[in-house]
């Protein structure tokens, strides 16, 4: 879920600063 | 004795009329013979609302209220809009212009950032970032039982099954 740098179009292993998006608590639908 | 009335201060044969039967035609006449919104309409309404209801639809949920409340942070206007998971993906994609802040999930997200239509999130901004729980399933089945010891976004993937689309490598 994270990238380099801001505008990175490379998924990042590990933790860094920039992420992708945010996990919800509520997702009716799938897994994702 | 007097007239029975109903909660609209009307008997039941004047409330009757040629709209309210229009209203409630379509399949909207309720299991126990009521006229009125049928369960999927409340639904709509209370997800409107900002209410949780029965996942009974395929709709990627941002409720106005939300977006009140994001008004009220940011202090400009947010106009929210529903779509189903395809039609969302499809405009992210195809239109990013025309959205400013997409509602993701994991792997639109990916599918996203790959195209470079998204920037990243500061995660630095986020107040409540590491307080975030991850959603893998070894993570519930550690939090059910130890609910002391709960792994936060930060740590490193507990998940065996880690193809798994919600065990997030982090």
């Amino acid at each position: 879920m994270y990238i380099e740098k801001a505008d990175s179009t490379n998924l990042h292993e590990g933790v860094t600063e920039w992420a992708t998006f945010l996990p919800q608590v509520y997702n009716a639908d799938s897994i994702g | 004795m007097g007239r029975s009335s109903n909660k609209f201060g009307k008997n039941s044969a004047a409330e009757l009329s040629r709209r309210r039967v229009l209203k409630g035609s379509g399949g909207a006449r309720r299991r126990d013979g009521r006229i009125g919104r049928n369960r999927r309409s409340d639904d709509l309404g209370a997800r409107n609302q900002g209410y949780r209801t029965p996942p009974r639809w395929r709709v990627l949920f941002g409720g106005q209220a939300i977006g009140d409340q994001a008004a009220k942070d940011l202090g400009f206007k947010v106009t929210m809009q529903n779509l189903d998971t395809s039609a969302a993906i499809n405009r992210f994609i195809t239109q990013p212009n025309t959205v400013d802040i997409p509602d993701l999930e994991g792997w639109q997200a990916k599918l996203a950032a790959k195209r470079g239509v998204i920037q990243g999130i500061s995660v630095k901004k986020v107040k409540e970032f590491d307080n975030f729980l991850r959603s893998s399933p070894r993570a519930n089945w550690t939090a059910k039982r130890f609910p002391g010891r709960v792994f936060r976004l930060t740590r490193q993937c507990t998940s065996r099954r880690r193809t798994r689309p919600t065990c997030t490598k982090a």
